[in-house]
């Protein structure tokens, strides 16, 4: 090389030099703070591998929205440990955002450490337990997990990260520690499960005494997982909660007390109470409304709304809608886009539609107040007192105390069906116990002990025996009647039937 | 070689006769020089020296060798030994050398027989005279040679003879120790002071082996042998220096720690001589005191109905003698010393005992395995005072919420029978024939006789400590008289309407011990729960340790402490599981986390292991519910799913007859607080009435009498010869009656009358304790002396009696009006009364003790309402006071018989004021402390003269604050 052509060369180093810094932050998206908005979008879409991808080529690791994207990475990909530790740097605890990650990232470590885990990689599910008596659950757990991203690829259209992630939780406590979710509001509102941060956070079924609709329940997080990936996150809250009310359900066959109570009679009722409130100021969380009454009546509101939007127009609309809103400006133009009005259109369509229909009334013991005292604490006594003799086998003089109940009060109460079907049981009157189980309708909620005695006196039709039990497990799974049809302990026992034994709750009247 | 010729071998040997012994003396005299030397320089005792001195006499010892092996070379060699004779005739020597030559190197065409020949002939030459004439003189001055090292040789062994010798066994010495020992003192003296500590004497100690107690300071006196060496006293390790006493001799004091062999030794450099005699000491060391802990070991089990008071019964004993002897508790990682008696360094043995109560809070705030022991410290300064400790006595504690469980099982009993019962009254209704109902009846009364059997059971039951507390006892009993009062009822009128209200309150009676069973399962779980969130605490931190790299010997006994932690969070678990549903639920979270823990610490991940416990702890301090749903929404899903709030689940509260009880306890404590403030009005009315000009008037006339009391008692003696002597009691009645005149000068007749009562009654007593010293049936002067005190004083308390009279009569007419205004209050309390004692009646919730207390005060109050009305203040107040102290007695019935806890601790929680409902008192409401205080400053600040009072008033101010 001639020297002229070396100074040529070192010159073209020179000009050249900085435009490879140009490119190569081209290449990785710019300065840091956008690397790691581009990441944060990624986590939000649930594209952890591009999130990742991101992170990897930035130049700075050491910026501080770059340690919290990692982070943020760290949390949703079950990794709270690191996340920890990343946290742990005194700059991101004095920030307000790096605080509340860290919270999160710390009662996540603590609640998953040292958990049993059940993957299934081929249908791509992972479930951690932090009570491992839970992992009876599983094979329920992955067939509502299918049966569910299934019917929202379905009706949404949706997409479904590598690995679906689901965390069971003992408690409120942990489910709060988890998801950030405020203790006390937790507790105010009844809620049992969060989608966020990457996994469904379900509470086990064996917190609440006689367990829950915990099946459903996962399906209602999972749509919130669909719709967030779907939607960029950006989906309103109304949309959320509507949309996931509605699709709790679609995962199954249809069953009986779907429309128990009436969302729109609650709705209304809710309205007399004023309890309603306008769909785009239900706040950050239905979870985090005063009270029960008004998380019942807002619940009622965004699914009572969803499913006219859903029924006006035709099928597919929805998730197109979620596509929209991921590109468009606001929820409005997105659905003056799909559906041709707009959230205020919508809403007076839907009252003047609701206003038009039937009043149907509701049942005291479905809550919004108004079930007078007396016969409550009658209707209590009587059946505690009817329990407390059964629970001595005094069957006869239970159905004694249970006849003394006023009539009509506690009527339609699965409970109270439920423990004068035992008593008649217990009395040798079997069948006069199933007659008073076998009107479904009558009934005003889904009661998994009810389910179990359905299923034990049903003998007769093993179709319904078999989707009565089904439906006592989803409700009520720990329950040594619901998991093992039974009440006689037997040699061929499935393991959640060997569980609800061990550590289900005690009979009538014997606790 | 060629053989030397004869002439030659001749002259060599007339040569050597004359100078060998000269030589050889001159040659060992220098080396013995030369050893002497080197000794000298390897007595300096370094390293370097020592190798200098033993490179001189190796090379001294070489050079000899060089030397007569040079010699025989010479003498074999006929050209140097031609050379050496020959230097004194150089000129022929040298001929007789270049001849010498033809023979050793023989020349081409030169016959050897005539080389030879020639050779011989020119040594032959040589003059033998001249050769012997040099020798000779060669011969002296190796002679001189010798004498010169001979002599230095001589001086320097005749100077420091002992120092060759010793720089000898330094040159040999292997390891900085000489081989040869040597005697460096001679008229030892060896002296034993034991330690201060053991008070013992002085002693001489001989040579060889002793034994001599630890600590004790040896002083060892000696004459030199030599003088000018460094000498100490050593027992191989360590050195004391012999110093001079000034006496000629030497001394050094050896502090004894331990056995020792002790010499004495020089050092020389770095190398040490000892002597051949030591003298072996064995240390006696002061043994560590030895405690016996009667019963020890055994273990006691709390849980167990046996479990008494802990008798720690001990015997101490010490060589020497104790200081102090402790009560050592210890659990976990808890440690608590007690002393139980501080002695004075002189005692040897220690005898005592201590009862350790099963409610001491060391105990009670225990809940791993308690070791009990008693340590005895010596009083030892030299080695530090040693502790001995005794065997153990183990206190198992009951698990966590055993006691409470056990309660629980106790009131599930009765509600069982109650149980059955109900369901013999649902099940039969009297019977129409006489025979039959009689037969009924006596059942009715066997399932009744059962339940009160049942309540008294439980309500004298001790589950490990935990007790029922005193208001479900009262609200048992008062379910108990319902259940009586509607049997009695149907046993006199056995009618279905009488049946069915006799299952009425057999069905009330029991749901109240259900929702009892609930509420204080609740509270218990809490109780144990914040308990066991303390264990799980040190759990988390003992795997904190463990994570963070514990040292070997401390991991294992960290390990052993989370194996004890954990056997106590699993008791507390099997507590709960038998504690109603909260209990359950906690129970089966304890269980779940910790498998947690447990597999984590199993596959050594520490870090886990202490976030699991973390997650438990963090668990136990929030003891709510795991699903504490307030709401009652159902059927939904997700974020407020599930809800189904059933009204039990996990917020009940006891029931209302609790509830009831509660309340009645506050309305009780309201009212106590508003009757006692309208005491203090009414004093206050008194005393706001009382006018200034009668004082004054009272206060001139009350002078007379004053002096008149003074004078009654001039004769009582001023001090007294004991409480129980008459001259005690006489200088007692002394003391109060100058109070009364006191009181009589001030115009207070009330104190005035107080006084002189007493004053009058201490006089009766000396009185009496006066006639039992009388010898005959004559009264004594002393009793004359008394009677004519009591004549004299008594008028004086009659005046102050009536004074006090008229003047309340006066001030009730000028309180009138304000008395008439608080006897109207008063009636208003007392309603409240009655209405409260009916409430108890009616609510079920009060023991009859305070129903009773309250209606007593109600009739009192009613009374003194309707005194105060009529300006009978004296009475009134009195009746109020009475009424007030039956309020108090209601008050104490509520609340048991001082054991209102619900758990061993007395955890007095379920009562919580704080939660109460409290009234705020208005200013004027309450002015019974405001009272009080004003009646103390205004006494004391008129007992005493006028120059005291402002300091007094400050005084009492001060303890007013």
């Amino acid at each position: 090389m001639t020297p002229r052509l070396s100074l040529f060369a070192l010159f073209c180093w020179i000009v050249l030099w900085p435009l490879h810094d140009v490119s190569a932050q081209m290449a990785g998206g710019g300065d840091s703070s956008l690397q790691a908005d581009r990441a944060e979008q990624a986590i939000a879409l649930q594209e952890y591998d591009a999130a990742r991808e991101i992170l990897s080529r930035t130049n700075d690791s050491d910026h501080p929205a770059i340690a919290r994207a990692r982070a943020r990475l760290a949390i949703d990909e079950g990794e709270c440990d690191l996340a920890v530790s990343i946290l742990a740097r005194p700059d991101l605890a004095k920030d307000e955002l790096g605080a509340m990650l860290g919270d999160i990232a710390r009662g996540c470590a603590r609640v998953t450490a040292a958990n049993v885990i059940d993957r299934d990689d081929a249908k791509g599910i992972e479930i951690r337990y932090q009570d491992e008596h839970d992992r009876d659950l599983t094979p329920l757990i992955i067939e509502t997990v299918v049966k569910a991203r299934d019917a929202l690829t379905r009706d949404l259209d949706a997409t479904w990260p590598r690995v679906t992630r689901i965390v069971v939780v003992r408690d409120l406590l942990s489910l709060s520690a988890m998801t950030g979710l405020p203790y006390e509001s937790a507790k105010t509102t009844g809620t049992v499960a969060v989608a966020k941060w990457g996994r469904t956070t379900l509470t086990s079924p064996r917190a609440p005494r006689h367990g829950y609709g915990w099946r459903d329940t996962l399906a209602h997080e999972l749509t919130h997982r669909a719709v967030s990936r779907k939607s960029g996150d950006r989906a309103p809250l109304w949309l959320q909660e509507g949309l996931a009310k509605r699709e709790e359900i679609r995962w199954r066959e249809p069953f009986v007390f779907d429309e128990v109570p009436p969302v729109d009679s609650i709705v209304m009722r809710g309205i007399e109470k004023k309890l309603d409130r306008p769909l785009d100021q239900l706040g950050p969380s239905i979870a985090m409304l005063p009270s029960a009454d008004a998380a019942m009546v807002a619940f009622a509101e965004v699914t009572s709304f969803v499913r006219y939007v859903a029924e006006s127009r035709p099928p597919g609309t929805l998730g197109k809608l979620l596509d929209s809103i991921r590109t468009s400006t606001s929820v409005d133009v997105a659905l003056k886009e799909t559906t041709a009005l707009d959230l205020k259109g919508w809403d007076a369509e839907w009252r003047a539609a609701l206003a038009k229909k039937p009043k149907i009334p509701l049942s005291p013991l479905h809550g919004l107040g108004d079930a007078p005292r007396s016969s409550t604490t009658e209707l209590r006594e009587r059946v505690r007192l009817a329990e407390l003799l059964l629970g001595r086998d005094h069957s006869a003089e239970a159905l004694l105390e249970l006849g003394k109940i006023p009539e009509k009060a506690g009527e339609g109460d699965p409970a109270l069906a439920y423990i004068h079907a035992r008593a008649l049981e217990a009395d040798g009157k079997p069948e006069e116990a199933f007659r008073r189980v076998a009107d479904l309708k009558s009934m005003i909620g889904p009661y998994g002990p009810f389910f179990a005695i359905r299923g034990r006196l049903g003998e007769a039709n093993p179709e319904q025996r078999r989707v009565d039990f089904t439906a006592a497990v989803a409700h009520d799974p720990f329950a040594p009647e619901s998991a093992c049809e039974s009440l006689v302990a037997s040699s061929t026992e499935s393991p959640l039937c060997r569980s609800a034994r061990e550590f289900g709750s005690s009979d009538l009247g014997k606790d | 070689m060629k053989a030397m010729p004869e002439a030659l071998r001749e002259l060599s040997t007339a040569w050597l006769i004359r100078v060998r012994a000269p030589k050889q003396r001159a040659t060992v005299f220098a080396g013995v020089l030369l050893v002497f030397i080197a000794l000298l320089i390897a007595r300096i005792g370094t390293m370097r020296a020592r190798l200098l001195a033993g490179a001189l006499i190796v090379s001294i010892v070489g050079a000899a060798f060089a030397l007569r092996k040079r010699e025989n070379a010479i003498q074999r060699d006929s050209a140097r030994t031609l050379a050496r004779i020959g230097r004194a005739v150089p000129e022929i020597a040298e001929r007789a050398a270049r001849a010498l030559s033809l023979l050793s190197e023989p020349t081409k065409g030169v016959s050897e027989e005539l080389a030879a020949l020639h050779v011989s002939r020119t040594i032959a030459a040589l003059p033998r005279d001249r050769v012997e004439h040099g020798a000779t003189r060669l011969a002296f001055f190796y002679g001189i040679a010798a004498f010169v090292f001979a002599a230095f040789a001589f001086a320097s062994c005749a100077s420091n003879p002992w120092g060759l010798v010793e720089g000898a066994d330094v040159l040999l010495a292997r390891s900085d120790k000489a081989p040869v020992p040597l005697i460096w003192l001679v008229d030892l003296d060896v002296v034993s002071r034991p330690p201060d500590y053991l008070h013992q004497d002085e002693r001489h100690v001989s040579s060889g082996e002793t034994e001599l107690p630890n600590g004790a300071l040896l002083t060892l006196r000696g004459t030199p042998v030599h003088w000018g060496r460094r000498l100490f006293l050593s027992d191989g390790k360590s050195e004391v220096p012999l110093v001079g006493d000034g006496t000629g001799r030497v001394v050094a004091r050896w502090p004894l720690s331990g056995d020792s062999t002790l010499r004495v030794i020089a050092k020389f450099g770095d190398v040490v001589i000892e002597e051949p005699r030591a003298l072996e000491v064995r240390a006696v060391m002061d043994e560590k005191p030895t405690v016996h802990l009667d019963g020890a070991p055994r273990t006691v089990q709390l849980a167990s109905p046996d479990a008494a008071d802990i008798d720690v019964r001990y015997e101490a004993r010490d060589d020497h003698a104790l200081r102090e002897v402790h009560l050592v508790l210890h659990s976990g990682s808890r440690e608590e010393r007690r002393v139980l008696a501080k002695l004075d360094g002189e005692t040897k043995n220690d005898r005592g005992g201590h009862i350790l109560r099963l409610t001491d809070p060391f105990i009670k705030k225990s809940h791993a395995p308690i070791e009990i022991t008693v340590e005895a410290k010596d009083n030892d300064p030299v080695t530090g005072p040693k502790w001995g400790t005794s065997d153990a006595i183990t206190v198992v504690p009951p698990d966590v919420g055993e006691p409470e469980a056990q309660r629980l099982d106790g009131m599930r009993e009765l509600r069982n029978l109650l149980v059955d019962s109900l369901a013999y009254r649902l099940s039969h209704n009297p019977p129409s024939s006489p025979k039959d109902r009689a037969s009924f009846l006596s059942d009715e009364a066997k399932w009744m006789s059962d339940t009160s059997a049942n309540i008294d059971k439980i309500e004298g039951a001790n589950y490990s400590g935990a007790r029922l507390a005193g208001r479900l006892r009262a609200i048992l009993r008062g379910q108990e008289r319902k259940c009586i009062a509607a049997l009695n009822q149907e046993k006199q009128a056995p009618t279905t309407q009488n049946h069915l209200a006799l299952i009425r309150a057999t069905e009330r009676f029991a749901l109240v011990v259900d929702a009892m069973i609930a509420g204080q399962a609740q509270r218990d779980v809490r109780d144990a729960s914040i308990k066991l969130a303390e264990i799980a605490d040190e759990l988390s931190a003992e795997h904190g340790l463990l994570n963070r790299g514990a040292p070997e010997d401390s991991r294992a006994t960290g390990i052993h402490r989370i194996e004890l932690l954990e056997k106590v969070l699993k008791g507390g678990e099997r507590s709960l599981m038998r504690s109603g549903a909260l209990g359950k639920d906690i129970g089966e979270i304890i269980n779940a986390y910790l498998l947690r823990v447990g597999r984590a610490r199993a596959a050594n991940d520490m870090s886990h292991a202490e976030l699991a416990a973390q997650d438990l702890a963090a668990r136990l301090h929030t003891p709510d519910p795991s699903f504490g749903a307030k709401g009652k929404g159902r059927g939904g899903a997700g974020e407020s799913g599930g809800g189904e709030g059933m009204p039990a689940e996990g917020e009940t509260e006891g029931g209302d007859v609790e509830q009831a009880f509660n309340e009645a306890a506050q309305d009780l404590e309201r009212l106590s607080e508003d009757h006692s403030g309208n005491i203090g009005k009414v004093e206050q009315a008194l005393s706001g009435a009382e006018s200034d000009d009668d004082k004054k008037a009272l206060k001139e006339e009350g002078k007379k009498h004053a002096e008149a009391v003074r004078q009654a008692i001039k004769n009582l003696p001023t001090v007294g010869g004991g409480s129980d002597t008459w001259t005690g009691k006489g200088a007692l009645s002394r003391e109060h009656a100058e109070q009364m005149a006191r009181s009589m000068e001030q115009g207070n007749p009330a104190d005035a009358v107080s006084a002189g009562q007493n004053a009058m009654q201490a006089l009766d007593e000396a009185k009496r304790l006066a006639s039992r010293e009388r010898w005959g049936a004559r009264k004594s002067e002393t009793e004359e002396q008394l009677e004519d005190a009591r004549r004299k004083l008594e008028p004086e308390v009659r005046w102050a009696e009536k004074q006090l009279q008229e003047m309340r009569k006066k001030t009730s007419e000028r309180a009138r009006g304000d008395l008439q205004k608080r006897g109207e209050e008063e009636a208003q309390i007392s309603e409240r009364m009655g209405a409260l004692a009916k409430k108890g009646r009616a609510g079920e919730s009060m023991p009859e003790s305070a129903i009773e207390a309250l209606e007593s005060a109600e009739r009192l109050s009613k009374s003194a309402a309707e005194s105060l009305k009529q300006g009978n203040s004296e009475r009134g107040l009195d009746e109020q006071r009475q009424a007030q102290q039956k309020l108090q007695a209601a008050k104490q019935s509520l609340e048991g018989d001082g054991d209102e806890g619900d758990g061993r601790e007395g955890n007095s929680r379920s009562r919580n004021p704080s939660s109460a409902e409290m009234g705020i008192p208005k200013a004027d409401a309450h002015k019974g402390p405001e009272e009080f205080r004003r009646r103390v400053m205004k006494g004391l600040g008129q007992s005493t003269g006028s120059k005291e009072r402002d300091a007094v008033k400050r005084y009492a101010e001060g303890l007013l604050r």
